[in-house]
């Protein structure tokens, strides 16, 4: 008995390791100014931190990828959350199943395919969108589209919709006026949650958005692609950046859930 | 009880996306493929499938695939398994630490394993510095390196589908089992994998999905030093080895693979879960 605890422990602590020990190495070596021949740390400084604020091209990348995100989460709240509410309320299997197979689109095409899609599509006339950040936000929110379904219809599925809806009605509220004002301020812990995970989705994206961007726009994780070729130390700076960006949005998403009646698990998958 | 245009009309801005974002790029797509120099017909599939370098590419992604989600499912499974065998807090904190790596970026993950497992990491100085054998030196660029490198995806992805799985379980069957003397794989055996097996089986379908199509990761560890499809579909886009109508028959083939498994993945998801995307 002992020894089967043991190697459950064991085995427990392998996982974690195999997953925090290329974190912990990016923040090693972000800090890291000098290497001896052996390839282990010599040196410690910020100069990588420096160095990254202090290069403008570096730091426009980073409010480039802030500045995606927002539009990216604004769109999918937009889309997805209404699409959501109507395939809850929908008591037709045809349009269950019609809206099952549209959510299962983003799964069978993966942000490359998109990405080559889209630049044949829209980058020629007669509809030019490459090399505008909105062919970037529109694929990510297609990324994004799946995480915002699955928050958002969990939200409504811990919620009793009938009840308020025909409270809604009942009062003289319109379908879409119920939807806005009575369904949709209860759906806050799954649009936030959504929206975050859409967040961290567009942030970290890096294949659709080199192909589609035309040069014009280099998000974040395209310079840090582009640092690693110039000053490694940047290059590990900015991955440490991205990595605290991402954990401090998963870390909100997972005290979302810890407040609300949520599984997080249902969510992620 | 509701009629039922009302509740098109709330799916209407998202299939409208899909529709700009999704369909008439990928009609775009398979057009495209169908199109060689002048003539319309099957000529790219051809040469794409007369290519012994495209032939291997093919074959590597499969490769890469299907071992990265074999080992990320076994490996996933038992960690769940572990997980909802641990109490209070720390079952907690296991359940964030194992969402933690799908938030991470393709690129920094590749970066991160670099800096730990590269040619100069971390691991390999330690090798250098300690005199250890050079067997024991690690080549993370390669087709092995890269199943190893994809486990941090395929992991976290399985063990979250088998833990909402396994909470769904009533517990009340395992501690009868328990009780009339059954062991701890006698218990696994009998009780939970006849019941979690169809999360397991789309798990790996899904885990499949996951990295066949991925790119970010394979590029940013490898650039083009190993042959797989969606590396070879960027680089015909390119000036080098500019071919967009072959590049375009991959990506149909892409597509075509994945929805075969995504078929599958909602075929073992069965019924009684669907609602679930």
């Amino acid at each position: 008995m002992n020894n089967r605890r043991t190697f459950q422990k064991l085995f427990v602590l392998a996982v974690v390791l195999y997953y925090l020990l290329p974190i912990a190495a990016i923040a090693l070596a972000s800090m890291t100014t000098s290497w001896s021949d052996k390839g282990l740390p010599e040196a410690f400084g910020l100069s990588g931190y420096i160095n990254f604020w202090q290069t403008a091209e570096f730091r426009r990348s980073l409010w480039v990828s802030l500045s995606i995100a927002p539009v990216v989460v604004l769109l999918t709240i937009v889309t997805v959350v209404p699409a959501a509410y109507g395939i809850h309320l929908s008591s037709s299997r045809a349009l269950k199943g019609a809206a099952d197979a549209v959510m299962i689109f983003p799964l069978c095409v993966p942000a490359l395919i998109l990405a080559v899609g889209l630049l044949q599509t829209y980058g020629s006339k007669p509809v030019v969108l490459t090399g505008t950040i909105w062919i970037i936000a529109l694929g990510h929110v297609v990324l994004a589209s799946p995480y915002m379904y699955r928050s958002v219809s969990a939200n409504l599925q811990a919620l009793d919709t009938t009840t308020l809806i025909e409270a809604a009605r009942s009062c003289g509220a319109s379908p879409a006026r119920s939807f806005v004002s009575v369904v949709a301020p209860n759906l806050g812990p799954g649009i936030t949650s959504g929206s975050l995970l859409a967040f961290t989705t567009s942030f970290g994206e890096y294949q659709l958005a080199k192909m589609v961007s035309g040069f014009r726009f280099q998000t974040f994780p395209m310079k840090i692609w582009e640092a690693a070729r110039r000053e490694v130390q940047v290059q590990f700076a900015m991955s440490f950046i991205a990595v605290a960006i991402a954990f401090a949005a998963f870390l909100a998403i997972t005290l979302i859930f810890l407040k609300s009646d949520i599984k997080e698990e249902s969510v992620i998958v | 009880m509701r009629i039922k245009t009302k509740e098109l009309f709330f799916v209407l801005p998202l299939a409208f996306l899909l529709v700009v974002v999704v369909i008439i790029p990928f009609v775009r797509i398979v057009t495209g493929s169908l199109e060689t120099a002048s003539i319309v017909g099957l000529g790219n599939y051809v040469t794409a499938f007369t290519s012994g370098a495209v032939l291997r590419s093919i074959r590597n992604s499969l490769y890469l695939s299907f071992w990265s989600s074999i080992l990320g499912g076994v490996l996933g499974f038992f960690f769940a398994l572990a997980i909802s065998r641990t109490r209070g807090r720390a079952r907690n904190i296991l359940i964030t630490v194992n969402s933690l790596p799908l938030t991470l970026s393709g690129v920094v993950v590749a970066y991160g394993f670099l800096a730990l497992y590269g040619g100069s990491g971390v691991y390999n100085g330690l090798i250098r510095s300690l005199g250890a054998p050079a067997s024991l030196h690690v080549d993370i660029r390669s087709l092995t390196g890269l199943v190893f490198v994809y486990l941090i995806y395929q992991i976290p992805l399985m063990t979250a589908l088998v833990l909402s799985a396994i909470f769904a379980l009533d517990p009340h069957v395992e501690e009868a089992a328990r009780s009339v003397g059954a062991g701890r794989i006698r218990v696994i055996a009998s009780i939970l994998l006849p019941q979690l097996w169809p999360a397991v089986l789309a798990g790996f379908f899904l885990l499949f999905i996951n990295t066949f199509g991925a790119y970010a990761t394979a590029f940013a560890l490898t650039g083009t030093g190993v042959n797989l499809i969606v590396l070879r579909i960027v680089s015909q886009f390119s000036d080098v080895g500019y071919d967009p109508g072959v590049a375009n028959a991959l990506s149909v083939l892409v597509v075509v693979i994945d929805t075969v498994f995504v078929i599958l993945y909602r075929l073992a998801l069965g019924r009684n879960q669907r609602s679930r995307a």
